[in-house]
């Protein structure tokens, strides 16, 4: 593999960037379609012709099977919201958007993926903070895009919640740093994650494990793990839809690799507790999530709790260890593609209608034939049912804590059963339901922005092509890798999995 | 500790040293804060000219007035000048060094502020009441810190006795500076937070600027003022005294922790002296400072500053249990 | 041997200065308690470069010293001078209370610093524990205070801890990071500088 495909990844989105602040906007989104295509085509060819540890651009970062993980996800769903992105801008700007804020956007979104890339391939674990703290950067003034008191608010909560909890990262990373300067002297090298990893079993236990714990906590707050999860319904909820799809999405991964980075030091040098706490705060993720959704009247925090309630069962697979890793790791994947469409598609709803609550959402069949539909199917598919490929994902999972503790495994699969009801019922009234009364259903009628027409219009045809169709897509090819799951693919993922002592077959 | 001759004579002349410049320290902070706000000042020894004439001036009592009222004033200045004879000022053996435990000098402190108060309720006039209560809310809230203060110096140099303490440290220093060998008696922390803390009772319990104003007759603003404003004559000069012999107990502790150095024979008693004057001389251009730049702070607010000083001294103590 | 006695001295000038954060409602005066906490910790930066003669902590100190004396406490400024906000900071729970809580919260630190060093390697301990109440008190400062003004500076107490730690247990993080976090640092506070002018433009309309 060409050292010049890796240092592409890195250039790509930094030139887009670059474009960013030079470029009009409208050829800026064509600029992004192209850096995201090829993009997408680099990470696939690496991913095609990968097969060992890479390190490049001078140690400070690599390749590996994990963040190659990682990085496919981010390149894929990014290829599908510049897709969508297109569309976005040009409605909006139609709607009465300046252009001058969606420069604004470009320029903040790319930003954000180049450190988010910085982030998912540093070696070393102080440029993947600084790359985390970056992308907290990024993301704040494009959670706060529309201006309003809410925005502000939430994004004040996002950025002062996560800087906190990046910086107690920071103390695990100094903690960290402390005890492999022992073995490696005070040199960049101290840092290096392939270099501590080799260290492994010289390092002092106990330190080890206070990194751990306040790596998880640190990093777990922007993971949005359950005592530290408030910012997190709120931002992701607040952004634009294609800004909230990535946040909820990819970010989240990539503030759990730096979690599993730890995980997997803990693991080199011979420490297994950590997994408890990884199942703890799980577990304990997906049962405020799962209540949270069945009370939940804004459809965007719907979305925004499922995402963390994946969030939580994800966390409870690398915990579980076994096939449950492979589980979870297909799960980060089908868990962008799926957050990505149901925040792409809600974002249509809430373009035409200016509208948040699932009360006064009805009748989605009538007024958005094809977006309502990938929404119904897309709340099925998030909910892990069969048609949809995290239902893979989490099949997987399960099977793996029902083999580790039955008792366990009947409570999350109980959970799992709630959030279904929830996500699934509401998304279905938003879908079928009827206005009760007549009376309201003339104001539901103009709450939904039809201009004194019948209400048989379909708003959906004011809205450009490209938002109504990305998120059909994305739940195809959803559907679609349930049957096939290409074997590069499946191949990087097995590889992936043994690094945390998964593997498929039963013993 | 050997009871010679040397000692008793060095350390009573060291007491009436002490005793005799205490209303020169006092002199020399009003002096200096009338300076710093333009007026021509008073004589540097005004004090010992009122206290000579307050002396002489005739005693009225309230006719409520019982027993109480005869003795409290003595009591009052008897304490301060007890406190005095422990303190070794600048020679090591001071008079009553062999007793001079932090919890007796703290506690006769306490003591002092009770017969004043007692005073100042028994003459049965609404303002002593007012002024009784207020020095106790004032005294409640210094208390703490300022046996913190003096359990952590305890703690951290391992004695009892004050004398012994600040030896402890002056030794300590003296073998560290000059042959820089560490030893667990040395510290900058533990004496410099304990200097802040003390420093902060100091200006409360002594009644200075930002938490008090004794040159005001305001009913609003008193609190030391509140009780002796009964007191006459030979009382009210002795409130004075005791008042200036306060200050200066406080301002010699002070001393000690921020330079310890006493004269342990007979040949480092004048450069002792000499560092004792001027140690203290600092320590009052430092109190008049702070009472020129800071406002009179509103009474409630008043334990945010006193929290302050007891969390110091309670960071203090818990630093130099560490060194165990 | 002299020279760890004062930087002794800076640390516990630190930890004062948080306590002294608490018992201040007044926004102005904690924005230069930061700053001369701040101060405080590029001089301990300062002694330890000169210590050991390393160049990573001189750079180190310069850094600290643009950014987190200079930079950061001029842009709050600039902010409240904008905002014109009210000076006194509502609290959730009274001055004397919330310091107590710190100081009880010192004596926790001064336990969790002992069970480890007990349990591990012994290093700094006294700067250790006076990092982790650092550390604790920020967090306080962040959960009682109403005022946006006062969790940034929470925020920024915390990351002084971060940084006291760095520089105690190790001689500090290599340069790169170093000037990475920092640089973040500074932007963070910009944006949050930027979210109170809009909050505030927001609550006055």
């Amino acid at each position: 593999m060409h050292h010049k495909l890796l240092d592409l990844i890195l250039i790509l989105p930094a030139a887009a960037l670059l474009f960013s602040i030079f470029t009009d906007v409208l050829w800026m989104s064509y600029l992004q379609l192209a850096v995201s295509v090829l993009v997408f085509l680099t990470v696939g060819a690496i991913a095609v012709s990968f097969n060992s540890i890479t390190v490049f651009l001078g140690g400070f970062f690599f390749v590996d099977y994990i963040n190659l993980v990682i990085l496919i996800t981010v390149s894929t769903l990014e290829l599908f919201v510049a897709f969508y992105s297109f569309g976005y801008v040009r409605s909006e700007i139609a709607g009465g958007v300046s252009k001058r804020k969606f420069k604004f956007y470009y320029f903040w979104k790319n930003l954000f993926i180049f450190s988010m890339m910085v982030s998912i391939l540093s070696n070393n674990l102080g440029i993947y903070w600084t790359g985390l703290e970056a992308t907290t950067l990024a993301t704040a003034l494009l959670v706060s895009f529309n201006r309003t008191k809410e925005s502000f608010e939430a994004t004040w909560k996002y950025v002062i919640m996560c800087s906190v909890g990046i910086a107690i990262g920071l103390f695990a990373i100094v903690i960290l740093y402390f005890t492999t300067s022992q073995v490696y002297g005070e040199s960049m090298r101290s840092l290096s994650f392939i270099n501590i990893m080799q260290a492994g079993a010289k390092l002092d236990k106990n330190f080890l494990m206070l990194s751990f714990i306040l790596a998880l906590v640190g990093f777990g707050t922007k993971v949005g793990f359950a005592p530290m999860h408030n910012w997190l319904p709120d931002a992701h909820s607040q952004g634009p839809s294609p800004v909230s799809a990535l946040l909820s999405g990819v970010l989240l991964n990539t503030a759990l690799l730096g979690i599993l980075r730890f995980y997997q030091i803990n693991g080199a040098a011979g420490i297994y507790y950590p997994k408890y706490f990884l199942i703890c705060f799980g577990f304990l993720t997906i049962f405020v999530s799962a209540f949270s959704i069945i009370k939940q009247t804004d459809y965007k925090r719907l979305f925004a709790f499922s995402s963390m309630e994946n969030m939580g069962i994800i966390a409870l697979g690398f915990g579980i260890g076994g096939i449950a890793v492979i589980g979870s790791l297909l799960q980060i994947f089908f868990h962008a593609l799926n957050k990505g469409l149901l925040f792409l598609s809600s974002g249509n709803v809430l373009a035409a209608t200016h509208e948040r609550r699932i009360d006064k959402i009805r009748n989605l069949s009538k007024n958005f034939p094809i977006t309502g539909i990938v929404l119904l199917f897309g709340a099925m598919g998030i909910s892990g049912m069969p048609p949809f490929a995290m239902f893979l994902g989490e099949i997987y999972i399960m099977t793996g804590v029902f083999r580790n503790d039955i008792w366990l495994g009947f409570l999350v699969f109980i959970l799992l059963i709630l959030v279904f009801i929830g996500l699934f019922g509401k998304v279905l009234k938003m879908y079928v339901g009827k206005a009760n009364a007549s009376d309201e259903e003339e104001d539901g009628e103009l709450k939904t922005g039809s201009t004194g027409a019948s209400h048989k219009t379909v708003i959906e045809a004011g809205l450009h092509p490209f938002i109504v169709y990305v998120p059909l897509i994305m739940l195809l090819f959803s559907s679609f890798l349930l049957f096939y799951i290409p074997y590069p693919f499946l191949h990087i993922i097995k590889s992936a999995a043994a690094e945390f002592g998964g593997r498929l077959i039963f013993k | 500790m050997n009871f010679n001759a040397q000692h008793l004579i060095i350390g009573l002349i060291q007491f009436i040293i002490i005793v005799m410049l205490a209303p020169f320290f006092a002199g020399f902070i009003h002096k200096l804060k009338q300076r710093a706000r333009g007026q021509k000042g008073i004589n540097i020894f005004q004090f010992y000219i009122n206290f000579n004439k307050l002396l002489k001036k005739e005693l009225v009592l309230s006719k409520d007035a019982t027993f109480i009222s005869n003795i409290a004033p003595y009591i009052v200045f008897v304490t301060y000048l007890i406190i005095l004879l422990m303190l070794p000022a600048f020679y090591r053996y001071s008079l009553l060094g062999i007793s001079s435990d932090v919890i007796l000098i703290a506690y006769s402190l306490a003591l002092a502020t009770f017969f004043m108060t007692l005073y100042a309720m028994d003459h049965g006039s609404a303002f002593g009441g007012l002024g009784a209560s207020r020095e106790w809310f004032l005294t409640v809230l210094s208390e703490p810190s300022l046996i913190f203060i003096f359990i952590s110096l305890a703690i951290f140099t391992k004695q009892g006795r004050i004398t012994d303490i600040f030896y402890v440290i002056q030794k300590g220093a003296e073998n560290a500076f000059l042959t820089g060998a560490g030893s667990s008696t040395v510290s900058v922390a533990i004496p410099f937070l304990l200097f802040i803390s003390l420093f902060i009772v100091s200006i409360s319990e002594n009644a200075r600027i930002p938490i008090d104003n004794p040159e005001t007759h305001l009913e609003l603003t008193m609190f030391h003022e509140a009780n002796i404003l009964e007191a006459s004559g030979k009382h009210l000069g002795l409130y004075e005294y005791g008042s200036y012999l306060k200050l200066t107990v406080f301002l010699t502790i002070m001393s000690l922790i921020l330079f310890p150095y006493m004269a342990v024979n007979i040949y480092q008693i004048p450069l002792a002296f000499i560092i004792y004057v001027l140690k203290m001389i600092i320590l009052c251009i430092f109190i008049a400072g702070v009472e020129i730049v800071n406002p009179k702070m509103r009474v409630f607010r008043v334990p945010n500053i006193l929290s302050v000083s007891f969390i110091l001294s309670l960071i203090a103590m818990i630093l130099s249990i560490r060194r165990f | 041997m002299i020279m760890e006695k004062i930087a002794e001295l800076f640390i516990i000038l630190i930890l004062v200065s948080v306590v002294l954060n608490v018992s201040s409602p007044f926004i102005k005066f904690a924005i230069k308690l930061y700053s001369f906490q701040s101060l405080m910790l590029a001089f301990y930066i300062l002694m330890g470069a000169v210590h050991f003669n390393s160049i990573n902590l001189y750079g180190s100190f310069a850094i600290t010293i643009i950014f987190k004396v200079i930079l950061i406490p001029y842009f709050l400024f600039k902010t409240l001078k904008k905002v014109k906000m009210d000076k006194e900071i509502n609290m959730y729970i009274g001055i004397p209370e919330a310091v107590v809580f710190a100081g009880s919260l010192t004596l926790l630190s001064n336990l969790i610093a002992q069970k480890i060093i007990k349990t591990g390697i012994t290093f700094g301990s006294f700067v250790f524990t006076i990092s982790l109440a650092t550390f604790l008190i920020g967090a306080m400062l962040m959960i009682t205070r109403k005022t946006l003004f006062s969790q940034i500076i929470g925020f920024l107490t915390i990351d002084n801890a971060i940084f006291l730690a760095a520089n105690s247990i190790t001689h500090g993080m290599p340069l790169l990071v170093e000037l990475g976090v920092l640089f973040d640092l500074f932007v963070s506070i910009l944006i949050l500088s930027l979210l109170i002018l809009n909050l505030r433009r927001n609550v006055a309309s």
